[in-house]
């Protein structure tokens, strides 16, 4: 009889990956736990790259076809509506992790010497994904995503010199009209995901080259009490975790997808004034807040200007951390970017609810 | 050198079929429509029969809505994912056992 | 005789009942994807097309004409002594439409060279059975065609 095992072994070196594999340690902590959250978002990505190409079986990317065919998803295709809510719930769990992820890096320096990269890369990821979701949220060619692409494709044209640039490629003409819808289907299934996935092998590559960031402040009580770091080894013992992880996760999934299906809104009613409360999704309330509670003038700029402008200096504070973040890259205790992390993460906590509820 | 011997002659094959079927293909493809090649029909609808009605808001409103079915199949999807958790557990904790008395359960050799 | 130790290794049962129950979970993950993968659209055939005779006399003798049989292709053919005959035009051996060559009076299929004679029968050539022909029906206006009335050769 033929021993399969030794035959795969022999072609694909399965034993190299394996004692690979097992040298593979990380280190068990009480901050463990934020371990999990890139397990959990490879998996969602996953699922989308699972869901994504099912919907396209159905899915007609065209202004005139596009709503009907959500329709026909919806409704005639068997366990199309749970396809689609399924994809739904993912983007928006994906894009709740990714927050968590984001915050808990930041909050415990991860991006450290030397993994200025790994942080830089999440950093692209990140807003990838942001743009998948906002992107997503257009398809369905509704009155949602009419006024979505209206306001969102509207707010780069505010960034000084290419603003008017970006704009022009994004509508693919003067205003949204049935070509922006292929354009941002062209951006939704091919370029992002296709970005993203480039960029998530570097970052899961870098992962396991720098192996995982242990805290200072772990690092530093470890030291103190002159005792060796506990670590497991990560396969079997976090990947079983990380199975039980991404089981419960799918479950609440497809809980969530069950109970509250995604919706379809009214067919584009071009003349049709904007319906009360029009609001982006709620990973974009926080900037939507903002930008409402912007004065019109702010010392004598546009209010919209100086937002935007505001949130890109931010975000490019952010992204570049790393190199300012001196202490950290020395080693030492950096209380006042903790500082900054957590009145950021309060924010925006703060203005998503007062986006969300208000 | 040898490597060379085989890969030329495969190329030229290649780059043959290639020429072969540039020039082959749009002659099948392009034969010219002589005109008035169909002619027009009515079709002549059976009795009783209505085009089906387009789908409407509605209909979207009642494919989302809760069944008794879509229930009980979450239901079953959680019995199943927590027996499988509860499977994994008992494994993960044997895993354990082993691994601080020293034993390496990965490559499932005793070491 | 009782075996005095198990012949399965504890790790063994444990991996095996862990797989186990993966499996059936996908299985069970599995079923709304392929059900929804396997979705079949229903286009139904119309029951019979009409013909305006007008158009019907148009035809030379020895000549065909395509006509839209729903989503079917469809051919009606014209014999030198006036004789009327449909046919569906999708050859029975890959379903390439069919056309028809007035010079050697022969149904012809491009893809593999198949030859119909003009009764539809397959002559040469890999198909392996005739054309389905309709069933043909001369009313005052014209010629009704009807899929139900012809002889299906066929499935
Ligand atoms: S399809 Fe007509 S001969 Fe092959």
């Amino acid at each position: 009889m033929i021993d399969l095992k030794k035959e795969i072994n022999e072609r694909i070196g399965m034993d190299t990956i394996l004692g690979l594999a097992r040298k593979k340690m990380v280190p068990v902590h009480r901050h463990s736990v934020w371990y999990y959250m890139g397990g959990m978002l490879l998996f969602l990505f996953f699922i989308q790259v699972v869901t994504g190409p099912l919907l396209l079986f159905y899915y007609k990317p065209s202004a005139d076809a596009a709503y009907r065919s959500i329709t026909e998803i919806m409704v005639k295709i068997p366990y199309g509506w749970l396809i689609r809510s399924v994809h739904h719930w993912a983007s928006n769990l994906m894009i709740a992790i990714a927050f968590i992820h984001f915050f808990s890096t930041f909050l415990l320096k991860a991006y450290r010497r030397p993994r200025e990269l790994t942080w830089l890369t999440g950093m692209a990821m990140f807003m990838v994904v942001l743009f998948l979701g906002y992107s997503g949220y257009t398809l369905p060619f509704d009155e949602r995503s009419f006024f979505a692409l209206n306001v969102g494709t509207d707010m780069p044209g505010t960034m000084p010199v290419v603003g008017q640039y970006v704009v022009g490629f994004l509508r693919g003409g003067e205003m949204v009209g049935p070509q922006t819808l292929n354009r941002f289907f062209a951006l939704h299934v091919g370029i992002l995901p296709l970005c993203l996935m480039a960029v998530l092998f570097v970052h899961v590559v870098l992962v396991q080259v720098h192996g995982m960031s242990v805290p200072l402040s772990v690092e530093k009580k470890t030291a103190l009490k002159k005792e060796k770091a506990i670590a497991k080894p990560m396969f079997p013992h976090l990947l079983l975790h990380d199975l039980v992880n991404c089981l419960i996760l799918f479950g609440v999934l497809v809980t969530l997808a069950v109970l509250i299906p995604s919706e379809l809104g009214q067919e584009i009613d071009y003349l049709k004034p904007a319906p009360e409360g029009v609001k982006p999704d709620w990973f974009f309330l926080w900037v939507y807040q903002i930008l409402k509670w912007m004065p019109t003038y702010l010392f004598s700029i546009e209010g919209e200007i100086a937002g935007i402008v505001g949130l890109m200096l931010v975000a490019g504070f952010i992204t570049l951390v790393p190199f300012f973040n001196r202490k950290a890259q020395r080693n030492e205790l950096s209380p006042f970017f903790t500082m900054v992390g957590v009145i950021s993460l309060l924010a925006f906590l703060a203005l998503t609810a007062v986006g969300y509820f208000l | 050198m040898n490597y060379l011997k085989t890969v030329k002659p495969v190329m030229a094959c290649g780059i043959f079929f290639l020429c072969f079927s540039v020039f082959k293909v749009p002659e099948l493809l392009c034969q010219e429509p002589e005109d008035a090649m169909t002619i027009a029909v009515t079709e002549i609808k059976e009795e009783g029969y209505e085009p089906p009605a387009g789908l409407s808001l509605s209909d979207v409103e009642n494919a989302r809505k809760l069944t008794n079915k879509r229930i009980y199949g979450l239901a079953v999807l959680w019995l199943l994912i927590l027996l499988v958790i509860f499977l994994v557990r008992i494994q993960a904790r044997d895993d354990e056992k082993l691994y601080w008395k020293g034993y390496y359960s990965g490559t499932n050799k005793l070491e | 005789m009782r075996l005095r130790e198990s012949l399965l290794s504890r790790r063994k049962f444990f991996i095996g009942s862990v797989l186990g129950g993966l499996s059936m979970l996908v299985a069970y993950v599995l079923n709304p994807v392929v059900r929804f993968l396997f979705h079949r659209e229903k286009i139904p055939l119309p029951g019979a097309v009409k013909v305006a005779m007008s158009d019907v006399e148009a035809i030379a003798p020895n000549s065909a004409r395509y006509f839209e049989y729903g989503h079917l292709p469809g051919i009606l053919l014209k014999t030198e002594r006036g004789e009327l005959r449909a046919f569906s035009a999708k050859c029975t051996h890959l379903d390439c439409t069919v056309q028809y060559e007035p010079e050697s009076r022969k149904f012809y299929c491009a893809c593999h060279k198949g030859y119909f004679d003009d009764k539809g029968v397959n002559i040469a050539g890999p198909p392996p059975s005739p054309l389905l022909s309709f069933g043909m029906e001369r009313q005052e206006d014209g010629m009704i065609i009807s899929y139900q009335g012809g002889r299906k050769s066929k499935g």
